[in-house]
């Protein structure tokens, strides 16, 4: 019986060629995408999951002065274990304020490079979090100065050897010191929201001594410190304690600068995918694209799986008769359910092999739109879920045609007389309008972010952002040597002005305070953020000076000096015009400080459009290192500009590798996740218009082969070519105008929920809405256009004579 | 082997009602050949396709082989069909995807049979109907005569006892449709009961007996040669 079976479903594909290709190849790019996009979700939903007793471990997180942040400061994690006898062990990790790069050297090898992504961390940090270490174990960082390396690292410098004990200078802007390497882990096993390249001990020679230095729990917030709980402990009994504990021992400071501070534990497993705050140790994912993709995923399967069910039920005429005379001969309706949904499942089978064969022949370009390193069966899981995913759409796709046509009653199929009822061609329209509102949805969705990414990396931020070198000191010994280059690269025609600071635009930035007003108290402060900057800065950026003057080329003259953006001089309680020459206060130690405003600059945008802009402002750097040379180049200038200060650079600081990039680039990573999730949605998008098209595609060719004699009759009754293509269109259109309807107010609330990421977001507009519907409307046009016209065209005498 | 008495059958539409079958009384003896002949529309399919268990009357009794069958659901009416009954259409009927050999094997594979029978029953009943050696082609392949032995095979492979031919020679030429006829005499000389609907007065004089339908109901009878029980 089986055997039967298996045959006629082959034999019915090879019959229908053009159907077959619809169905399979629609399967297969819809299982292919699902399969991409499930990879995609899995790896991310797999971060942090290997950690032995991640259940027990937490972060500890804060919300101070209405921003959230992901660090404590240096003792707190030590304290809390010393008051809470739940804590079991605590460790912190310290990625040190400017410090992204740590030039690594060989010196028996003569190697030398630099490494991102190095973190000062406790002895205790193997103990908590789980590594695999290829050697030495989780004691290694027992003892100062010892460094734990990546794989990819450690082959750097060591090659194959094992680097066990090996000796290797680290250097970084405060200094260099010899580290011991004591262990080294693989980094591609596991996933973890610490993306680390090298973990150092925090007793060091470098900045140990800084680290110890750090007392009190109030400010100096720079530690991201975990905690892991004795086992039958609860987190609940701890978080309870902690608003008394911070009463205690911070409570009266707090009050003193007017903040108001709460402490969180935010779980290990959250953090990647639900943290979102200032200071992580780098970008985490975020469970909004986890949704994302898990819908598209789905609806794009979805849409594959309605192609089947539409072909199937449409062509059902075609298999009504085999239908009938089964019934005839004595099969039940069982029995013809059970051989179509295994004709679908067959069909689905085959569809999965070449969706396989797809994935894997576009996993690269994938991996490369989502900078990931995806691997097909990576993940143990995947095999079960690639299984029972081919099952499942075989089971969507091939249920409802199975119970449709094996529901046909003998005699009416057998007389001939069966012609498809109207309900399952309303269900089939409902289903078309439904593949096309998805689709139509994404094109929207698509259209929003599209404008809404043209505005982000075109608005006007305050200052100019294009033609700005970016030159790191890596060095203190470069950062001393300011001066001299800065004057040296002046000469060059196409370098138009230069500066220095502690940090640019875009950056996170680390100097803030509590300032407030004259006639004012600290409980009017004002939390205002600032740079530390050299001479010509603004002039550099070109901020927009609305009043006073901008820093004196005489270093030491500004250092009680402040120029503020609108947004403070406001909140202060000052004017633009009347702001120069004030003063600002703030407190520390219970002594009163203050700052003379000179200049009053316009708003703009020192963070990406994530973030509304807030109370800003700028101090002189004076005699104190930058770290970040800043320079405008003239547009146009060409390569050899590079070259040439490439060579100033080698002439005056020839032991610092010149590293560059430029503040245009720097800006436009801050989206880069969402250029990322956009470049996706994009792909799928196509994708899904593809699918459902090839779809369309084949309904309009049954339809038109139905109408044949219709069309025909018509024809020889006097009808033109004209009135009976806008006929047959028209019934198509219709269904896309539809789905358009349907889609608009799904896609602008999703649209608008997107752009609540934004603090600065481009307006939807209604020709957003009427160009995707035009488009939509095009697609289908060229869809379903040719069929029509074909069968409008086709000599009526033909049509009729086949019938 | 058929008893119908007072047999009733509408058919509705939205908006009429129209009586194809209206108090109809048969009796079909075993081993007996009767033709029903008459008019289009005249309720000739609706009476064949009730006593093929295909559908079922609104109102009277029909007893097959004893057991009252008027009223039973698909599922049951399926089950006593199979391998008793046996189908010939005007239009063969046959499926166009399978083989000649994979059409006549299908009513087997329904009863579950074993292949190794299956193939002997099936390849007998080809070579009866002379029709083996083009087992492995299919439907389309085939002429018009061809087709409709191809689905008499079909109707006999079960040892079916009653076999139903709804105009068996309608779509053949006079050769053809005269060599299908003597293949069903033959069938019926065997002990096969055999109803048949036609037009064609040529076909009706193979039966012993003619029934003529007229809007729903019979109105004559009339033997053409005799028939004894047992035969």
């Amino acid at each position: 019986m089986i055997r039967n079976y298996i045959k006629i479903a082959w034999r019915n594909l090879l019959k229908n060629k053009t159907f077959s290709f619809i169905n399979i190849f629609g399967l297969s790019v819809g299982l292919a995408t699902c399969l991409l996009l499930t990879l995609y979700i899995m790896d991310e939903t797999s971060y942090d999951s290997h950690h032995k007793d991640a259940d027990r471990v937490y972060r500890i997180v804060m919300e101070s002065a209405g921003e959230q942040l992901a660090t404590s400061s240096a003792p707190m994690a030590e304290t809390l274990k010393n008051e809470f006898p739940e804590i079991a062990m605590t460790t912190r990790l310290l990625k040190f304020p400017n410090v992204d790069k740590y030039l690594l050297k060989n010196n028996q090898k003569n190697t030398k490079f630099y490494e991102t992504n190095g973190y000062y961390v406790d002895s205790t940090f193997f103990k908590i979090l789980t590594y695999d270490f290829k050697y030495g174990d989780a004691s290694a960082l027992n003892g100062p100065n010892k460094v734990v390396l990546s794989e990819k690292v450690a082959y750097k410098l060591f090659g194959d050897k094992n680097p066990l004990n090996e000796i290797i200078d680290i250097e970084i802007p405060y200094g260099t010191a010899k580290y011991t390497v004591t262990g080294v882990f693989r980094d591609n096993k596991y996933k973890s929201h610490i993306a680390a390249n090298l973990l150092l001990s925090m007793k060091n020679t470098d900045i140990g001594e800084w680290v110890d230095a750090q007392e009190g729990l109030l400010g100096n917030n720079l530690f991201h410190s975990y905690i892991k709980l004795k086992k039958g402990t609860s987190i609940a009994s701890v978080e309870d304690k902690l608003p008394e504990f911070v009463d205690r021992h911070i409570g009266d400071q707090l009050r003193e600068i007017g903040f108001e501070r709460h402490y969180f534990m935010q779980p290990l497993s959250d953090i990647y995918l639900k943290s979102d705050m200032m200071w992580e140790i780098s970008a985490n994912g975020s469970m909004t694209y986890i949704y994302i993709f898990s819908a598209i995923a789905a609806f794009l399967l979805l849409i594959a799986c309605i192609n089947f069910m539409n072909l199937s039920t449409a062509r059902s005429q075609k298999r009504a008769k085999e239908v009938g005379m089964r019934k005839v001969l004595g099969a039940k309706k069982e029995v013809l359910v059970f051989q179509f949904l295994g004709e679908s499942l067959i069909i689905c089978l085959i569809a999965l092999a070449i969706a396989l064969i797809l994935v894997i022949l576009s996993l690269p370009l994938f991996n490369a739109i989502t900078n990931k390193d995806l691997l097909l069966f990576h993940h143990p899981g995947i095999t079960i879920f690639i299984a029972g995913l081919a099952l499942l759409t075989g089971l969507i796709s091939g249920l409802y045609p199975a119970f449709y046509l094996s529901s046909f009653k003998p005699i009416t199929v057998l007389k001939g007389t069966l012609v498809n009822s109207i309900s399952a061609k309303t269900i089939r329209k409902g289903l078309v309008v439904f593949q096309f509102a998805i689709s139509a949805s994404l094109i929207l969705v698509a259209g929003v972010i599209w404008k809404q990414m043209d505005y982000l990396k075109n608005k006007d931020l305050g200052f100019k952002k294009e033609q700005q070198l970016l030159i790191p000191y890596r060095s203190s010994t470069a950062a001393e040597n300011y001066i001299a280059f800065k004057s040296e690269i002046l000469k060059n025609p196409n370098v138009i002005s230069a500066t220095a600071g502690d940090s640019y635009p875009g950056l996170e930035v680390t100097s803030d305070n509590s300032f407030y007003g004259e006639g004012k108290t600290i409980e009017d402060n004002v939390y205002t953020r600032y740079g530390m900057v050299k001479d010509d800065y603004l002039e550099t950026l070109e901020y927009e000076l609305l009043s006073g003057r901008t820093f004196s080329k005489n270093s030491n003259k500004d250092s009680l000096s402040i120029i503020l953006n609108e947004m403070a001089v406001l909140q202060l309680g000052y004017k633009t015009d009347n702001a120069v020459g004030r003063k600002i206060y703030y407190e520390w130690n219970n002594e009163k400080y203050d700052l003379e405003i000179i200049g009053v600059i316009k708003d703009f945008n020192f963070k990406s459009l994530h973030e509304p802009v807030t109370p800003y402002g700028l101090r002189s750097l004076g005699q104190n290192q930058p770290n970040y040379f800043i320079a405008t180049l003239r547009e146009g200038g060409g390569k050899n500009t590079m070259v040439e200060i490439e060579k100033t650079w080698k002439y005056i600081n020839p032991d610092t590798p010149f590293e560059y990039s430029f503040l245009d680039q720097n800006f436009d990573n801050h989206y880069r996740g969402e250029q990322q999730t956009s470049n996706v949605i994009f792909c799928f998008m196509f994708i899904a218009i593809f699918i459902a098209c090839i779809g369309l595609f084949g309904l309009a060719l049954f339809t038109t082969e139905q109408r044949r004699k219709e069309v025909g009759i018509r024809r020889v009754l006097g009808a033109s070519i004209m009135s009976i293509t806008t006929m047959q269109l028209k019934d198509f259109l219709k269904l896309v105008l539809i789905a358009m309807v349907i889609a608009s107010p799904l896609a602008y609330y999703t649209g608008n929920r997107w752009l609540q990421n934004f603090a600065y977001q481009v307006d939807v507009g209604w020709q957003l809405f009427v160009s995707a519907a035009l488009v939509a409307l095009f697609i289908a046009f060229v869809t379903v256009g040719f069929q029509v016209i074909k069968a409008a065209i086709a000599n009526p005498v033909t049509s009729l004579r086949t019938e | 082997m058929i008893q119908i008495e007072n047999l009733k059958k509408s058919f509705k539409t939205e908006e009429v009602e129209t009586l194809a079958l209206n108090n109809v009384n048969l009796k079909v003896e075993e081993g007996e050949f009767v033709a029903i002949m008459g008019p289009s529309g005249c309720g000739k399919s609706t009476l064949l396709n009730i006593i093929g268990m295909l559908d079922n009357p609104n109102e009277g009794y029909y007893h097959f082989d004893g057991q009252e069958v008027g009223g039973l659901k698909e599922n049951q009416r399926t089950k006593i069909r199979k391998g008793n009954l046996g189908f010939v259409f005007q239009s063969f009927n046959l499926i166009d995807e399978l083989t000649v050999f994979e059409n006549v094997e299908l009513p087997l594979i329904y009863l579950n049979m074993k292949k190794s029978e299956r193939e002997q029953k099936v390849r007998a009943v080809l070579e009866r109907m002379k029709i083996a050696h083009r087992e492995k082609h299919f439907p389309q392949q085939l002429s018009g005569g061809q087709q409709q032995r191809v689905a008499i095979a079909r109707a006999v492979v079960t040892n079916a006892k009653l076999i139903l031919a709804d105009e068996p020679t309608g779509n053949l030429d006079s050769k053809n449709g005269i060599e299908v006829m003597n293949l069903l005499t033959e069938l019926n000389q065997e002990g096969t009961t055999i109803v048949m609907v036609t037009h064609s007065d040529r076909d009706s004089h193979y039966a012993h007996r003619v029934i003529n339908l007229f809007d729903g109901q019979i109105v004559t009878e009339s033997q053409n040669k005799p028939f004894e029980i047992g035969v």
